[in-house]
């Protein structure tokens, strides 16, 4: 039983990582745009689905993918803004959500044109191994997405206190007026950010691939899950990320090895119920 | 009293027309099934617009009270053979319980604008993932209805005609209430807090209680509406009635119509609806997805060019057309 909860805690820590970084470009892109992307779990399938037709093609391993699809991901981003987003950026926030909506109808189509239905697994990676410690035993792919969650947290952190470009970013949503004064070119930091956002989906795309199947309708159950995760951490607050991702995923995996795998939306989306009525501006949200 | 027929006279020709729909395509079963989906979208979508259109609040909780209509009445005709006529109200009043339930904390509490959309597409979520779990009621396997004889009592025909015709009795209705809802006081207030709540709320309009009753009056109309889907589609499915999607579509249809109208989504899922059927008749076997893609390009052009919806797009063409005329009327005499 002790056992079986302290397996439950460490898959729920390393595939919180992945939930963690997931919620990062939609952090980013609700911060920065204040729009409301319900479409994310679509952009993370067609992360998930790239990567796996890269390690497809170039037979190289399905986790190392990101260095491919990141660009890629960057290009689609910034053309999804430049073409739907940016047009009503002055509009009222429900057309953006509205348009997010379409999006969402219309990435999963668009991956059945090209993918097809059946759900695609990736060739086999270096990380299929398990290593077994005690009586736990931790598979390499949820070793390494975690280590690469945190590693990534912090790189975004770097960037986003130390370089230019991650303050411009930072200041933009806190007075755009000023920014703009400060010589801030307000249209690319909007699309700099969106296509970052989106951009940003490539390393956990690559690493749910390692130990998932990919198909085209897979990203209405992110959809709200990456909220789910944003909404919890509060808004703005990007360390706070890895905390509720953590939260999510251990509740997850908790009410998987305890109770029953089909639960664990039950779980998940009471919390997030819960945090909307209680606390609505998160735990570590600003203002 | 002349002027009175005369705007009452394209709504006349419309109910007239509508109830030809099955004359006019030849009592064809594939088109009546066609015209009966249409109708499907266009109640859910009325009925959403009380609380999404009058009142501005972007609900994505339609399918969690279909569903609660659907499987209610469903079970309460396979488990002890009450007619679903019965089932539907009690589908009705519950999901309109569960709309409270849910909806005074979310209200009272102060969820709004697109934290209260995200807090009811997780309703729905839970309560889906309630049914696939409780397989008594639900569970991940198709539960079909008795089929047999066609029979009034068990609502369970051989073809879609009386479908259609139900349908369009629930359509005219909750057009109906959307007419008395919107020349009310409840109306009024919810353009009002559609506008700004805070200012109508000083106006000493209470917010929390008039979103409250206009959530009732919409979980009950899908609710209700849920037990004629179960009926219509045969089978209770918690992932087809409590569909996500389906919910998503109703907003946008809602959205893409005209928000504040009562024709903007009637229009949206006339046409829109039609298109995707249409799209999926001739396309559908031959590229997977290639449908949808179109569908979902089509609402992502309305949101772009057509910010005010496709109601005031048909106005302004209908009245660019009339001047037109006007003018070539007066050169003419």
């Amino acid at each position: 039983m002790l056992i079986s909860i302290v397996q439950a805690l460490v898959n729920g820590v390393l595939i919180g990582c992945i939930y963690a970084l997931i919620a990062i470009g939609l952090q980013m892109i609700y911060g920065v745009l204040g729009i409301i992307n319900l479409a994310h779990g679509d952009f993370l399938m067609l992360a998930m689905l790239i990567a796996y037709s890269f390690a497809y093609m170039t037979g190289m391993d399905v986790t190392l993918t990101f260095l491919l699809t990141f660009p890629l991901l960057f290009i689609i981003g910034a053309g999804v803004y430049l073409s739907v987003i940016n047009p009503l950026i002055k509009r009222k926030p429900l057309f953006q959500f509205a348009m997010t909506l379409g999006l969402s109808f219309f990435l999963p189509s668009i991956a059945q044109v090209v993918w097809g239905t059946e759900p695609k697994a990736s060739p086999s990676t270096i990380l299929s191994g398990v290593i077994h410690m005690g009586g736990i035993s931790i598979t390499y792919s949820y070793l390494t997405a975690g280590l690469v969650g945190v590693l990534a947290i912090i790189a975004l952190y770097i960037f986003m206190n130390r370089t230019y470009l991650g303050l411009a970013i930072r200041a933009v949503p806190d007075n755009k007026d000023a920014a703009a004064l400060m010589g801030v070119n307000i249209k690319m930091i909007y699309c700099i950010s969106f296509a970052l956002g989106i951009a940003l989906l490539a390393l956990p795309g690559s690493l749910l691939m390692a130990f998932q199947n990919a198909y085209p309708t897979i990203g209405t159950r992110y959809n709200l899950l990456a909220w789910c995760v944003v909404v919890l951490a509060g808004l703005g607050s990007f360390s706070g990320l890895l905390v509720s991702g953590l939260i999510v995923g251990i509740i997850e995996s908790l009410i998987a090895s305890l109770w029953d795998p089909r639960a664990t939306p039950l779980g998940i989306y009471l919390v997030f119920l819960l945090i909307l009525w209680l606390k609505p501006k998160g735990l570590f949200g600003r203002g | 009293m002349k002027s009175y027929i005369k705007r009452m006279l394209p709504i006349m020709i419309g109910i007239v027309l509508s109830f030809l729909v099955p004359v006019m395509v030849g009592f064809d079963e594939f088109y009546i099934l066609l015209a009966t989906t249409i109708l499907v979208y266009s109640v859910v979508a009325s009925a959403w617009n009380i609380i999404g259109g009058f009142g501005g609040q972007l609900d994505l909780g339609a399918a969690a009270y279909l569903g609660l209509g659907a499987f209610i009445t469903g079970n309460l005709l396979l488990k002890f053979g009450i007619t679903p006529w019965i089932g539907m109200f009690i589908g009705g009043i519950t999901a309109t319980a569960v709309a409270i339930v849910i909806g005074y904390p979310t209200f009272r509490l102060g969820v709004k604008g697109v934290w209260y959309a995200l807090s009811t597409i997780s309703v729905v979520y839970i309560l889906q993932t309630l049914f696939l779990m409780w397989e008594e009621v639900g569970g991940p396997v198709e539960k079909w209805l008795p089929r047999g004889e066609a029979s009034l009592y068990y609502l369970s025909f051989r073809t879609y005609i009386p479908y259609y015709y139900i349908a369009l009795v629930f359509l005219i209705i909750t057009l109906i209430i959307n007419r008395l809802v919107e020349h009310s006081r409840l109306g009024y207030s919810l353009k009002a807090l559609a506008y700004d709540e805070d200012a109508a709320m000083s106006l000493g309009i209470n917010v929390q209680r008039t979103k409250l009753k206009a959530l009732m009056i919409y979980s009950f109309i899908v609710g209700t509406f849920g037990g004629f889907y179960v009926c219509f589609t045969g089978f209770m499915h918690p992932v087809v009635d409590f569909s996500i999607p389906f919910s998503i579509e109703i907003v946008v249809l809602g959205i893409v119509g005209g928000l504040g109208t009562i024709y903007g989504p009637l229009l949206a899922s006339l046409i829109l609806v039609s298109l995707k059927e249409y799209l999926r008749g001739t396309f559908g076997a031959i590229i997977m997805g290639i449908y949808p893609a179109i569908y979902a390009i089509a609402l992502i052009l309305i949101i772009l060019f057509a910010p005010q919806g496709l109601a005031s797009v048909l106005k302004e063409a209908f009245y660019f057309i009339i001047t037109k005329l006007r003018i070539r009327t007066m050169r003419g005499g």
